[in-house]
């Protein structure tokens, strides 16, 4: 045999292939196998396209839960201390 | 049509069906692909139960993943595919410690088993079958297993691992000279299946 088609052997090839086609010819999965991916494929959704989130915190933010003193104090502050000018210039006008 | 063409079109119309969502679909893609998936996982894990849970994986994986194939492509190569990545998968996470166990529950109940001195010759060609493949590297298993179990061609089984046909025809080679050792084939074997053959 040459060494370029040393991967084929025709003798040798069709022993191996009678051989292991004969040792799992009697095989066969579970009858209760079809019966048991079908329920698990019930229970199991299909994948679908993943949203983006920004559709997720929609719901979330038309929630009527109006945010707590301490949270506005807090937010208060920042912005005084960030805009300082437009707040001032903000009571001013109105 | 021929009936090979046919069936690619009846595994389109199918997998069209399944990324709809359809349970009719899968169990009657199961009923046709069932024993290539089962016996392509037992040939490379060389374990009765570890191939049944993989039919379940391959089909369910299917199921959950049926929007990303594409009905226009034959079917088989992908059932292939995936078959043999999760039996890759369940191959490396499998330890040995457990195998060890398994081996050793499996020889002390061996003389316990009524029907043992009874086992039909099916049975044999088996349990010679799961040492020998047992026995071989990875991924030699696997490219024996789809070669002669399948009759894929090397073109085939590369484009199915990804791999060049160089790699599949030398692990074919390292793994036909490995079964051969393992199974004793002799000089005195081979012609006598060669005149069979001819």
């Amino acid at each position: 045999m040459s060494s370029r088609n040393r991967w084929q052997s025709g003798p040798l090839d069709y022993v191996i292939r009678r051989w292991l086609k004969a040792g799992l010819a009697s095989k066969a999965p579970p009858l209760e196998a079809r019966s048991r991916l079908l329920a698990a494929a019930a229970a199991a959704k299909p994948s679908r396209p993943r949203p983006s989130p920004a559709p997720r915190l929609r719901p979330a933010m038309g929630l009527a839960m109006p945010p707590d003193d301490w949270s506005m104090g807090l937010a208060r502050q920042a912005v005084l201390r960030w805009f300082p000018a437009m707040v001032i210039s903000y009571r001013i006008g109105h | 049509m021929s009936p090979n063409v046919a069936q690619q079109v009846r595994d389109r119309h199918l997998v069209i069906q399944l990324q709809q969502g359809d349970l009719e679909a899968l169990g009657a893609l199961y009923d046709r692909h069932r024993q290539l998936v089962y016996r392509t996982a037992l040939g490379i894990t060389a374990d009765e139960e570890a191939a049944a849970d993989l039919l379940q994986d391959v089909f369910l994986r299917l199921y959950r993943y049926a929007r990303r194939i594409d009905p226009d492509r034959p079917f088989e190569p992908l059932l292939y595919r995936v078959t043999t990545n999760l039996a890759y998968t369940w191959i490396r996470r499998r330890s040995v410690g457990v195998r060890i166990l398994r081996e050793m529950g499996e020889w002390l109940i061996r003389d316990r088993r009524p029907t043992l001195h009874q086992m039909a010759e099916a049975g044999e060609a088996w349990d010679q079958v799961r040492r020998a493949i047992s026995s071989l590297p990875l991924a030699q298993r696997v490219v024996l297993v789809l070669h002669y179990l399948n009759d894929l061609s090397v073109s085939e089984i590369a484009e199915i691992l990804e791999v060049p046909e160089g790699t599949v025809k030398s692990r074919l080679h390292y793994g036909r000279r490995a079964l051969k050792a393992t199974l004793g084939l002799g000089k005195d074997v081979l012609p006598e299946a060669f005149y069979e053959l001819t």
